[in-house]
């Protein structure tokens, strides 16, 4: 089973151990512990810019397509299309509404009826699969 | 996504999307579709057919293209809507809200009125969406004198305030999800690293 961030995963992977190896942060990173470990590196993560820039971080509330998280942005990090491609030839529960999307992404984003079918299906994703 | 209903029984919910002509103050709701969808008790998500899909034509929207939802043509704003230009069928998606603001305030109450009768709405960063909803609504030429418009937002207000699973926000759901996945995933690189 191909969970949604995959894609998000390695690039995060290799974008913490880049920044992790010879930082000096890295080796007092050892001695703490995990939980406080896991902290930091997650603000690492955020304050990388990998996502987007932190101005953009503290500007969330703004519209959709500058959040980190906008379509644009969710396409380009994760496999949400791969997933309903799948759905639409594979035959899933959703077949029609994922063949419905697949014709109108070809229509361009931004597109208010678009939007919120491909929502549909990310909040559906994140609903039903392993985190 | 918070929203699970109880054993044998499903919840109805609406994913809307708008998007808007700027980000600042002044912005309105250009475009608003709606899409149902169907929670089961077991957290199983079906998505239905699109349920309603309308365009504002707001001021200063005179230049730009868009495309008719019912047909897929691009087409020019400059070209005037609603008019001869827009394909039959297509009309009654687009609304020029200075050229006819009593039936775009007519629609915006309508949709509105219709949220309310779902058990809960979903928008991808709520926040955003609902106070663009709320503005474009006010901003609506004749709205001070339009009661069936200022009761239609009297009680969406009302429910957003007080049932707090009405609105969910399928962005904060997608940050706890990427979070809980990314928090793993560093924390294995972090006890891996130094073997």
């Amino acid at each position: 089973m191909i969970l949604l961030p995959n894609k998000q995963d390695i690039y995060s992977r290799e974008e913490l151990r880049c920044l992790i190896t010879g930082s000096a942060l890295y080796s007092g990173m050892d001695a703490m512990p995990e939980d406080v470990r896991s902290a930091v590196v997650n603000l690492l993560y955020n304050k990388s810019g990998f996502f987007a820039s932190r101005e953009l971080f503290e500007q969330m509330t703004i519209g959709g397509r500058f959040t980190p998280q906008s379509m644009d942005n969710l396409a380009a990090i994760s496999n949400i299309f791969q997933l309903i491609h799948e759905e639409a030839v594979d035959g899933g529960p959703d077949q029609n509404a994922a063949r419905r999307v697949m014709q109108m992404i070809s229509q361009g984003s931004h597109i208010a009826e678009t939007d919120a079918y491909l929502s549909g299906f990310y909040a559906k994703y994140v609903q039903t699969r392993t985190a | 996504m918070g929203i699970r209903p109880a054993a044998g029984s499903v919840k109805r919910m609406l994913m809307i999307d708008s998007e808007t002509t700027g980000l600042g103050a002044l912005s309105r709701i250009r475009s608003l579709s709606s899409t149902g969808i169907t929670v089961r008790d077991n957290g199983g998500i079906n998505i239905g057919d699109t349920r309603s899909r309308v365009f504002f034509r707001q001021p200063g929207m005179e230049g730009g293209l868009i495309r008719i939802p019912t047909t897929g043509e691009v087409v020019s704003l400059g070209q005037g809507l609603p008019g001869q230009e827009i394909p039959a069928g297509a009309a009654a998606d687009i609304i020029d809200v200075v050229v006819n603001p009593e039936q775009a305030r007519t629609r915006l109450a309508q949709e509105l009125t219709d949220y309310l009768s779902y058990d809960a709405i979903a928008f991808k960063n709520a926040r955003f969406d609902v106070e663009q909803l709320m503005t474009t609504a006010r901003s609506m030429p004749g709205f001070e004198t339009d009661q069936n418009l200022k009761q239609a937002l009297t009680a969406f207000s009302e429910r957003i305030t007080n049932d707090p699973h009405f609105i969910v926000d399928v962005d904060f759901s997608g940050r706890v999800y990427m979070r809980k996945k990314n928090t793993r995933k560093n924390a294995r690189i972090c006890c891996t690293s130094n073997t």
